[in-house]
């Protein structure tokens, strides 16, 4: 079965189960609404909806930005020095751990209704899976590439831009297919905890004012994007490790 | 460029790696070394390299110590597994070499795969390659800043028999044609007698040399050799004092 195929079967399949959920569960439409009923909230309400994606998108990009930055010089200040990276890892371990909803709430409640609080919360939910891959990969460069380099009297920074950083590149990505599209859902969250813009504020707002169509409308603008973004991440694989499909000519 | 081992002792915690190990690499010299599992072959090739430090006695390359002809570029290193990375081509992977080291003095890395008979592999990447490939390849990284001294542990101990004589005759032409001084690390008696001009046995616990034998044959040797009188009594020579090594390390 070829991929492409059966993504296409699911984006069929999505609206028709939709239909036969409704008519199965016999619910209201105020309470399951049909497709129809959804795309014209998203034609209808288009700028209101896009309004709101782009501020979620806007906190979730810069955290995951910031998150990257920090857990990427973490990593390469443990290849450096292990008595740090012994020193961080109850610290990371906790920042892990610790349900991010409960910080979420206090973050809240200290820093109120800014985009500060969302920040930190996208960096809580998306650092660690980079931190720890990056780690790793760093770690994993082959130790014969190692002692070639130190025969050639290679600087550190040789050896880190040669070696060291194109070994950790694959784990890197596989990081981003964890921790990007966890950008969006936590920037979601935080917003739906408290907020005035976003998706996550919107969900609450029409879960009070019971309209399920634009729920809906918000539950396939979220997804799309987290969807979006992990096909981006593939689409950047595909492309930085496309020599390693190619076959023999 | 000579190599000097004198009284070099290498110990890892408890373990006597090398005791008291002494043995010149003159100029031009083809020197294997070989021995038991545990014999400290590894430990003399990599103290050479400069990767290692001796606990006692020194090593000296051309009077220097061997960190610095590292520094000056005078040494090659090819080990059992291809110190090559996936995501090079092996023209690149070669050409690696000289980002580091600088173009003076060094051989065209595309000429030198052509000449190891790689030249339509210029742009394969390494999963692309043979095992036998990618050590020509390898060797060709290792020689490509054309460095005086060549350091080889076991370059062909990961292939097949038929791959490894092929790969050791061409090994043996192509080192002809220079006049490197190298130390070749391996595990195969037919391959130090058609490639050395001295073969030094070593015994374990501790790591030792218990033997150097002079390979009275003119090099390069080819497969011809291999088969002819005078090279199997090499062999034989050479096998039976391995063999005493062996015993001397029970």
């Amino acid at each position: 079965m070829n991929e492409r195929l059966a993504y296409l079967i699911m984006l069929v399949s999505v609206p028709i189960l939709w239909v036969l959920a409704i008519e199965v569960s016999g619910y209201p439409s105020f309470l399951l609404p049909p497709p129809d009923m959804v795309g014209a909230v998203l034609w209808s309400e288009r700028e209101l909806l896009l309004d709101h994606t782009w501020a979620t998108i806007v906190e979730a990009m810069t955290g995951y930005a910031v998150a990257n930055v920090i857990a990427i010089a973490l990593s390469i200040s443990f290849l450096y020095l292990p008595w740090f990276e012994a020193l961080a890892i109850p610290w990371t371990v906790i920042i892990k751990n610790v349900p991010f909803v409960t910080i979420a709430t206090i973050l809240i409640i200290i820093l109120g209704d800014t985009p500060l609080p969302k920040i930190i919360i996208v960096v809580l939910v998306t650092f660690f899976p980079i931190l720890a891959n990056v780690t790793k990969g760093l770690k994993s460069a082959d130790s014969v590439l190692l002692d070639r380099m130190q025969t050639l009297d290679s600087s550190q920074w040789e050896i880190f831009s040669k070696v060291r950083w194109p070994s950790a590149l694959p784990y890197y990505i596989a990081a981003h297919e964890i921790a990007f599209t966890g950008s969006i859902i936590g920037a979601i969250v935080a917003e739906w905890i408290f907020a005035r813009k976003g998706l996550g504020y919107l969900i609450v707002q029409s879960m009070t004012q019971y309209r399920a169509d634009r729920l809906w409308a918000v539950t396939l603008i979220a997804s799309l994007l987290a969807v979006g973004a992990y096909m981006l991440v593939k689409a950047v694989e595909r492309y930085l490790f496309r020599w390693q499909v190619e076959d023999l000519s | 460029m000579t190599i000097h081992f004198a009284n070099v002792d290498k110990r890892f915690g408890q373990v006597e790696a090398l005791q008291d190990v002494s043995l010149t690499v003159s100029d031009g010299e083809f020197v294997s070394l070989i021995g038991p599992s545990g014999c400290g072959k590894t430990t003399m090739l990599r103290i050479a390299a400069g990767l290692e430090t001796p606990s006692g006695g020194a090593v000296t390359v051309n009077g220097d110590t061997p960190k610095n002809a590292c520094r000056q570029h005078q040494i090659g290193v090819a080990f059992q597994r291809p110190a090559l990375l996936a995501s090079r081509t092996a023209l690149r992977n070669v050409s690696m070499t000289l980002e580091i080291t600088g173009r003076e003095g060094a051989l065209s890395p595309g000429e030198l795969l052509t000449d190891f008979g790689l030249g339509g592999f210029h742009d394969h990447y390494p999963h692309q390659l043979s095992g036998g490939m990618q050590q020509r390849v390898n060797i060709a990284a290792a020689l490509v800043h054309n460095p005086p001294i060549l350091l080889l542990d076991e370059p062909f101990g990961a292939l097949d028999e038929l791959t490894r004589e092929s790969m050791g005759e061409w090994l043996g032409a192509v080192l002809n044609r220079s006049s490197k001084t190298v130390i070749f690390v391996t595990h195969s008696v037919e391959e130090a007698t058609i490639l050395s001009d001295r073969i030094v046995v070593l015994s374990a616990r501790p790591g030792r040399i218990s033997e150097i034998i002079e390979v009275d044959m003119p090099r390069p040797r080819s497969r011809e050799n291999r088969t002819d009188d005078d090279f199997l009594h090499e062999v034989a020579r050479v096998r039976s004092s391995l063999y005493r090594a062996v015993e001397m390390s029970e």
